[in-house]
């Protein structure tokens, strides 16, 4: 499988691998996917007001998850919850030129973003 | 960038230069060209006397008689003439095959045609460290068995079958017994009496060899018969038609022959080599050696990552030369049908990476192949939300 040079980069060295303390506070956290489907996401967002000021991520699957993840990160950064909401799977596919073979990859990322915005809005 | 380490001799390995050599000799003008059946002029005798020594290579190798070497395109061609061979041939004794579900895909599938024809398969399984047991195969012979076919060590676990307690089981009941030894020639002794066989095939690039031939054993005592695939001269005893590839046969030959001198001490090494790289590996933790431990090819090392899926595993894994134990063409990742059938779940068999080390494989090689493994996996292991207590 090839792969675009940014996708290899946000592979080799991705941004943000961790959790937050739980003891944070600001923080949307979410789970998504399953084991038997081959690939889980914890992915974070911490905000400060409305404003996303920090995001981590752990991931098990294929390569493309754990870039797109890695790009995510850094995208939300300083983006507004609302700006936040308007990422999808067609950007990240864009942004990383992901294989269309691998669009499932992309929804997943796409599915565990919303979740932790979905999960800070709670606050 | 420097090429990645090669770890994937089971796939298929660089041709010995003392191969090459002798090849290259039988290319031009200058060199031994001649078609082998040529019989009346000197360029094909000097061609025939080449194949005729390659011949004897290949069966000094597996001490047989070199008129039971047939010499065919690879071992693909050789499990395909045997199983559709004898099975047409002896088809009015009966229809029944026994074989197991760890066979390589040319057997399988050919036993697949085979049933659409009519005849009835049995599969045996393996237990979990992919061993077949003699006694089940035994158990499922009938009086229509007419064939038997077990692998000698399978591609991807590396697992050795008791092949001489198998075939004498076949011998008393009377049924054909093939062996796919395109993993074991060159690696292990092979003694086709001893080992009870009557159909055997070979491959020539699994032992530093050409790719594009290999041979398919063929008892005269007692004879075995089959109806050719290949129709259109009658050369290999009828058995197999088309102009021989003398400089692939010589190619084929004189990797037999250094296989030969070599066998024992090239196996201990290689076994060392191997041992060395699990030592190495082992200390990650949650690792899952495929395969049965002791009855295992030397170079063979079948392992599975816990807690990393396995397309992002081979693709940090990009400073070695590996496989997979997953068929990674399509949307949805299919585990190795071989791990599936030892029982491995479908997510360790996608997570398990198949090293094989060779001839050319230095310790050096595998001090980096550790480092890297190590790097790579721990570095895995913290991007990944599995294994964390």
């Amino acid at each position: 499988m090839k792969y675009s040079a940014t996708l290899l980069e946000h592979f080799y060295s991705p941004k943000n691998v961790g959790v937050f303390a739980d003891s944070e506070e600001r923080v949307g956290r979410a789970e998504v996917g399953s084991f038997e489907n081959g690939a889980i996401i914890q992915f974070q967002i911490k905000a400060a007001d409305d404003i996303i000021i920090a995001a981590k991520f752990r991931a098990y699957g294929a390569s493309p998850i754990i870039a797109a993840c890695s790009y995510a990160t850094m995208w939300l950064q300083n983006k507004s919850l609302s700006q936040a909401e308007l990422l999808t799977n067609l950007d990240l596919m864009a942004a990383l030129d992901i294989p269309e073979l691998q669009m499932h990859c992309s929804l997943l990322v796409e599915d565990a973003v919303r979740k932790a915005i979905s999960n800070l809005k709670r606050y | 960038m420097a090429k990645p380490i090669y770890l994937d001799y089971m796939a298929t390995t660089p041709v010995d230069p003392r191969v090459s050599e002798k090849m290259i000799a039988c290319l031009t003008m200058s060199g031994d060209f001649g078609n082998p059946a040529s019989t009346n002029h000197q360029y094909g005798w000097e061609a025939k006397e080449l194949v005729q020594i390659a011949r004897e290579q290949v069966a000094k190798l597996i001490a047989a008689d070199e008129r039971e070497i047939v010499f065919t395109s690879g071992a693909t061609e050789a499990n395909n003439l045997a199983l559709k061979g004898a099975a047409s041939f002896y088809h009015r004794k009966g229809r029944h095959i026994v074989t197991s579900a760890i066979e390589h895909k040319s057997v399988l599938d050919s036993l697949q045609y085979l049933a659409a024809k009519g005849y009835e398969i049995t599969t045996v399984y393996p237990n979990k460290n992919g061993v077949i047991s003699p006694l089940e195969i035994k158990n499922a012979i009938r009086s229509d068995t007419i064939l038997c076919s077990i692998m000698h060590a399978n591609n991807e676990i590396g697992t050795v079958q008791n092949i001489a307690e198998i075939g004498a089981f076949t011998k008393e009941q009377g049924v054909i017994f093939h062996v796919d030894a395109a993993q074991s020639l060159g690696k292990l002794a092979i003694d086709v009496t001893k080992l009870n066989v009557d159909l055997m095939s070979f491959s020539a690039h699994k032992l530093y060899g050409p790719k594009g031939i290999g041979a398919l054993y063929v008892r005269r005592k007692p004879r075995i018969r089959l109806e050719p695939l290949i129709h259109g001269g009658g050369h290999e005893f009828g058995l197999r038609s088309g102009t021989l590839a003398t400089h692939q046969i010589v190619g084929f030959g004189e990797a037999c022959r250094v296989a030969q001198e070599s066998l024992l001490e090239e196996s201990n090494r290689i076994h060392a080599l191997r041992m060395m790289l699990w030592e190495g590996i082992a200390p990650l933790g949650a690792l899952h050696l495929n395969g049965d431990e002791i009855e295992r090819l030397p170079g063979n090392l079948n392992v599975a990552f816990e807690y990393i899926e396995g397309e992002s595993l081979m693709l940090a894994l990009h400073e070695i030369a590996v496989s997979s134990g997953a068929a990674c063409n399509s949307a949805t990742i299919e585990p190795s049908y071989v791990l599936s059938a030892i029982g491995l779940s479908n997510e360790l068999a996608n997570s398990s990476i198949r090293f094989s080390i060779g001839r050319f494989t230095s310790e050096e090689d595998i001090k980096r192949t550790i480092a890297h493994v190590c790097h790579v996996v721990t570095r895995m292991r913290e991007i990944s939300p599995l294994g964390r207590t």
